[in-house]
């Protein structure tokens, strides 16, 4: 008898824990945001009385200034702004917030519809993902050398030099294609982390270089308290959009509203202005007129 | 360019607090598991007892898998593999495993993971009773569940508390990868705090305090608690 009150006692505190572990931590604890709790009952499919979609949005959660949480655990950023925008200028939708694992992988998986990370477009990307149309930012990538040393001005000159980079960006693409057909003149160093890991190799003169957008040098310059050179003119033009999936009605329809609604905001100096708030100039402009 | 300023005992104070702030996410995941790993152990641990068959291999191949395969992957498997592997049955029911947050899979992984290796610890500990006691037992005419109760589960239980022990420490510290699917507990703070503030070092020192100190006390805590129950040998 004994036992079978236990068995009884122990499946209704697993029971229990299952039930809390699906809806009763879910919202604040998981991902800080500070959007309303929404339950998992409430799919797109099941019921029309609701006419607002939910639209499961990817941000960073480590990624300043674009993406990133504040004291109290809220995501705060230029994205998270711009995408705040969007929403409310959408009442079809409504957008919450969360950081997965992979954004790719997550957008490809169904587990999210909308990804953002700085995404720029390049054709193998384009094959598999549905890109918006309207920019986020735009860029122009430069080559950072240590205060005082010898400039870097292009690739070329990068040829016998160490460059630091991180594995899968966009920088790391356009050195690596630059190998591909340059004998892998220019040697490569893949970091991981943040950025005081390629700072410091900088400054002990195990890497030469590296490149980023002026739209990010402002922030590490000031964050990490260092000065920094660029080159003269910029190593590649780039611009960054928010990810679909493809193959995808409903994803096409909310990629053509967001788009649309982005064009506005564009238009009417929103961006301009959350760019300049965040970012220290506008980074929305053609990349050509970023100096 | 300047020194940067790498590390400072102040910001590992400063950063104190934000830590704690997402401990009991932590702790949280590390109880949900052990619980329901305790109950999946369990009736895992019985099909190995009870030997029956086909179940048995199963959890055979389930526990060295377990065993074999790194945390960090198992988290990617299920965060990722469990919805494509089964949503087509649950959608039929309306429900879309995707819907489900980071949480619930980390939960979800961190109780299959200790389910294994509790499943060993409980196995190992039935098996350690003498059986010279079940054959006193049953002479003095006791039935199957009162020499369970009564003989067994008292025996077993004091058996198994040093692997016990080991496995919610170890449970613990695995909780430590649940960052890398987009929880934000103890550890996952530590990239957000770096973004905002440009460091992180100060932040992981003061993770490796609190989960120091956390595995001190649970350890003297599980030998404190072996000690007590001396009385049952």
């Amino acid at each position: 008898m004994k036992a079978k009150k236990l068995v009884t006692a122990l499946v209704l505190i697993g029971v229990l824990s299952s039930v809390l572990a699906g809806c009763g931590t879910k919202d604040k604890t998981t991902s800080g945001s500070n959007q309303p709790a929404v339950t998992a009952a409430s799919d797109k499919k099941g019921t029309d009385t609701a006419k607002v979609e939910k639209i499961r949005v990817a941000v960073a959660n480590d990624f300043n200034p674009y993406a990133y949480l504040d004291e109290k655990g809220d995501y705060i950023g230029y994205e998270v702004d711009v995408l705040k925008k969007v929403d409310e200028l959408l009442p079809q939708y409504e957008f919450e917030y969360q950081t997965v694992a992979d954004q790719f992988v997550a957008l490809t998986s169904n587990k999210v519809d909308l990804i953002s990370h700085q995404w720029e477009s390049n054709p193998e990307r384009q094959k598999t993902y549905l890109f918006g149309k309207e920019i986020v930012t735009t860029w122009a990538a430069y080559i950072i050398t240590k205060d005082g040393a010898e400039k870097l001005q292009t690739y070329k000159e990068l040829e016998g030099k160490t460059v630091a980079t991180f594995q899968g960006s966009n920088d790391a693409y356009q050195l690596e294609t630059y190998n591909k057909e340059h004998n892998n003149a220019i040697k490569l160093e893949y970091n991981s982390g943040d950025f005081s890991v390629i700072l410091s190799k900088l400054e002990s003169g195990a890497v030469d270089a590296f490149l980023l957008p002026l739209s990010y040098l402002p922030s590490i310059e000031e964050g990490y308290k260092v000065k920094l050179q660029r080159s003269d003119e910029p190593s590649y033009y780039s611009g960054t959009y928010f990810i679909y999936r493809r193959d995808d009605a409903d994803e096409t329809a909310l990629q053509e509203a967001v788009d649309g609604v982005l064009k506005t905001l564009h238009e009417d100096g929103t961006l301009e202005k959350l760019s300049t708030q965040w970012l220290g100039a506008d980074y929305t402009v053609e990349p050509e007129d970023q100096k | 360019m300047g020194n940067i300023d790498y590390f400072s005992f102040q910001r590992v104070a400063e950063y104190f607090p934000q830590l704690l702030s997402r401990l009991h996410i932590t702790l949280i995941i590390t109880v949900l598991s052990l619980v329901i790993g305790l109950l999946l152990g369990t009736l895992i641990a019985a099909v190995r007892l009870f030997n029956i068959p086909v179940l048995k291999q199963i959890t055979t191949v389930y526990i060295s898998f377990i065993r074999g395969v790194p945390i960090n992957i198992q988290l990617f498997i299920v965060y990722f593999g469990l919805p494509a592997l089964l949503n087509p049955v649950f959608l039929r029911f309306n429900i879309d495993l995707n819907m489900l947050d980071a949480f619930s899979f980390v939960v979800a992984t961190y109780a299959f993971n200790s389910a294994a290796f509790l499943s060993v610890v409980v196995t190992a500990a039935i098996q350690g009773v003498d059986k010279g006691q079940l054959e006193g037992a049953r002479s003095i005419g006791m039935t199957r569940g009162q020499m369970f109760m009564r003989v067994v589960f008292p025996q077993a239980f004091h058996i198994a508390i040093p692997e016990f022990g080991n496995t919610v420490i170890s449970t613990l510290k695995d909780t430590s990868l649940a960052f890398t699917v987009g929880v934000v507990d103890m550890v996952g703070v530590i990239s957000s705090i770096a973004a905002r503030t440009r460091h992180s070092l100060e932040g992981y020192v003061g993770a490796a305090i609190i989960y120091f100190a956390f595995c001190i006390v649970l350890e003297k805590g599980f030998s404190a608690l072996e000690k007590k129950l001396q009385v049952y040998k």
